[in-house]
């Protein structure tokens, strides 16, 4: 693959067009305003621009990637935790250690899998501001950290369990 | 991917397929690019670091975002992860079974807890790596977003195999 200026022009002119009227599809074709030699309207380049900075584009990205810190979402972290434990647990309830023990079970269905997810959350916002101070963190640094708070979070979720 | 392989009502648009690559027809499969993006039922980006990087991109994900229809963020590593953590799991979930089949109905608690965690820590060291990881990519998301300027994107086009003559 190479950088190619004509291509970009080709795109260019594409925003341009698509951009005249404020990125709505039905008002494509307005009066020129401040176009370059290539056919580039500069004004619809800055609507474009200012559309992903902080636009309607800006508001749908947003809402797709989700408020959580960190891009893994909520209902990833219950596909990971739950698909394998929901069958394992119900099984562990009737025929666990010790026949039904509710220990046993509490931690299959409850504490372990929405301690974990939690952690995962956890963890997240915990990198998210320390990232927010500064870019560069050890690794290792960050996974005892990460260790150390999904850790309190299964803990908490025992506590809260009994 | 799969859903486009396994699901035969997904008719999948790739955008080096519908628009035409040679400069007579590109322009005019442009100019019809809206009716490809309004029409979709749903807009899947493959998301990566690099993915506002590249205008054509940034111009299709635009022209979907700006008039309102949804749009789905896949970060690529996402699906890798949730299988091999899912795998990790499964396979701690195994050595818990095994330990139960040995103990039998005198083994412990605290037994099972050791095993258990013993097992986990893979996946869970796993899913750590990649939490930190998600939590970097969404901060550079949202800076990228928020300093967003045309000029800092590319363009590019494929080079030409050589041919055998």
């Amino acid at each position: 693959m190479l950088p190619d200026p004509s291509d970009r022009n080709v795109v260019e002119r594409a925003i341009s067009s698509w951009f005249a009227g404020g990125g709505e599809t039905e008002a494509k074709n307005p009066l020129p305003e401040a176009h370059t030699t290539s056919g580039v309207d500069l004004r619809a380049i800055e609507r474009f621009e200012g559309d992903v900075r902080g636009g309607m584009t800006h508001r749908m990205i947003m809402r797709s990637v989700g408020k959580q810190p960190g891009l893994l979402r909520v209902r990833d972290l219950l596909l990971i935790c739950y698909t394998v434990w929901i069958p394992g647990a119900l099984d562990f309830s009737v025929k666990g250690v010790g026949r039904g023990n509710d220990m046993v079970t509490a931690l299959m269905f409850l504490v372990t899998p929405i301690g974990q997810g939690l952690g995962c959350l956890a963890m997240a916002a915990v990198a998210s501001a320390l990232f927010r101070d500064r870019t560069h963190w050890p690794m290792w640094l960050l996974y005892v950290v990460g260790f150390v708070v999904s850790m309190i979070s299964m803990i908490l979720v025992k506590l809260s369990c009994k | 991917m799969i859903a486009v392989l396994t699901c035969p009502a997904i008719e999948p648009l790739f955008g080096t397929v519908y628009i035409h690559q040679t400069p007579q027809k590109k322009a005019a499969g442009i100019q019809a690019i809206d009716q490809f993006l309004v029409r979709s039922k749903k807009m899947l980006i493959c998301y990566n670091d690099d993915y506002f990087e590249r205008l054509w991109c940034c111009f299709e994900l635009a022209a979907r975002a700006s008039s309102g229809s949804k749009i789905e963020m896949l970060p690529l590593w996402r699906a890798p992860v949730v299988l091999v953590v899912l795998v990790g799991f499964t396979v701690a979930h195994i050595a818990e079974y095994i330990y139960i089949l040995h103990a039998g109905t005198g083994g412990s608690p605290n037994g099972f807890m050791v095993v258990s965690t013993s097992f986990h820590l893979i996946p869970v060291l796993f899913m750590m790596k990649y939490t930190v990881l998600a939590t970097r990519q969404k901060l550079k998301l949202t800076d990228t977003l928020r300093t967003f300027k045309i000029a800092n994107t590319k363009c590019f086009t494929r080079v030409p195999t050589p041919s055998a003559s």
